[in-house]
């Protein structure tokens, strides 16, 4: 049996199965990567925030229930993790004043215009705080609704729309300042 | 303005607004320029091309935390097999006669009998020497309890004959500055004596 439906491989995975588990990994891998590039705009911190959230799955996996789908409940593991990351690496280092060409260098981002789209995409996640990152990767990125954000983050939804409105504010300075 | 509020709202939730409605936040600078940027975003996000996650070690992800499940389950074979060993024994060796089987499950229960008798020992001994480790550690704490209290006492008289001999020697230089003011008096002229003779 080559396909094997989510719940199969969930339940597989855990019983210990350990193909199991690397398929999951496989299929969810890409989405939590690049979530974790948009927040972090660093591929080598993306790959250690990512290797943390499935070391997170992977210990609460037989917690899951199934009560809310498992991309909820992934997402739910990433956003913690994110803000944990976010914390712990704030101590050593603004995120923020990254060199910019770390990503340039990047084999991956050898299509120019690609490029060129995931700089300016980078350079207005950086000019945002996290909080407000978070709203606007969950909003935009993530399509999820005020009152899905609020659930996620453990924020009001009145505190969610005020995030994301001072992040469309920011975006407004932060294109003037780049338009000259 | 709540209602404007409301209105994009609803917009950035993905509901359809009228024509008048949209034109209603349109007009409103602030609104018109969120709204700009909320659509910058999802063009953003409609452009935007996954990257592709680079070679990791999936395998890194998966702490060691079900080798245990792994040891039980060969704890589980090792039991299944001797229980078959067992009954592969009894029913391959049809010569064994009910006496023999019974002498073995003597031999079993005696065995039993005794490993109950030396757990008790054991758990016998364990408690006294709970008992004598408790009395040691009444005995410490009294013997700790003592030695600070003859610790204090001493200190207390080496303060006391420290405060006694600081006196005595403030009272000897008394004495001396007495002594000495009592023969400047006296060798002073009479006239610069305070006189305080009534007439």
């Amino acid at each position: 049996m080559f396909f094997q439906s989510l719940d199969t491989l969930i339940a597989k995975a855990q019983q210990g199965n350990k193909r199991a588990w690397l398929k999951l990994v496989k299929q969810h891998e890409t989405q939590v990567y690049n979530y974790c590039l948009r927040m972090l705009s660093h591929p080598d911190d993306a790959m250690d925030l990512m290797q943390e959230v499935f070391i997170s799955v992977y210990k609460s996996l037989p917690s899951f229930r199934g009560d809310c789908s498992f991309n909820t409940w992934l997402y739910q593991i990433v956003h913690r993790r994110s803000v944990e990351y976010y914390r712990r690496r704030k101590h050593h280092q603004s995120l923020d004043a990254l060199p910019e060409e770390a990503c340039e260098r990047s084999e991956i981002e050898a299509n120019q215009q690609q490029s060129q789209q995931h700089n300016e995409l980078k350079s207005m996640m950086n000019n945002l705080p996290w909080e407000q990152r978070l709203v606007v990767e969950l909003k935009f990125f993530q399509h999820c609704t005020f009152e899905e954000i609020a659930e996620q983050l453990g924020i009001s939804t009145n505190t969610a729309k005020s995030r994301l409105y001072s992040a469309l504010g920011k975006l407004k300075v932060h294109l003037e300042a780049v338009d000259g | 303005m709540a209602n404007l509020e409301s209105l994009f709202t609803a917009w950035l939730e993905g509901e359809s607004l009228t024509e008048e409605q949209i034109r209603l936040l349109e007009s409103n600078p602030d609104y018109a320029l969120m709204m700009e940027n909320a659509t910058k975003w999802q063009q953003h996000s409609l452009n935007y091309q996954q990257l592709p996650v680079p070679d990791w070690d999936r395998g890194s992800c998966m702490p060691q935390a079900h080798k245990q499940a792994v040891y039980f389950g060969s704890g589980l074979w090792a039991m299944a097999a001797s229980i078959a060993l067992c009954a592969w024994l009894l029913i391959t060796s049809p010569e064994q006669t009910d006496s023999q089987l019974l002498e073995q499950v003597a031999k079993q229960t005696r065995l039993l009998e005794s490993q109950q008798k030396q757990i008790d020992q054991l758990q016998n001994m364990l408690t006294a020497q709970n008992d004598i480790q408790q009395q040691h550690m009444y005995q410490l704490a009294k013997e700790a309890i003592k030695t600070g209290r003859v610790e204090r006492q001493e200190d207390i008289a080496s303060v006391l004959a420290y405060i006694k001999t600081q006196r005595a020697q403030d009272q000897a230089y008394l004495r001396m500055q007495l002594n000495d003011l009592a023969e400047q008096v006296d060798g002073r002229p009479m006239p610069t004596v305070a006189n305080n003779v009534e007439y």
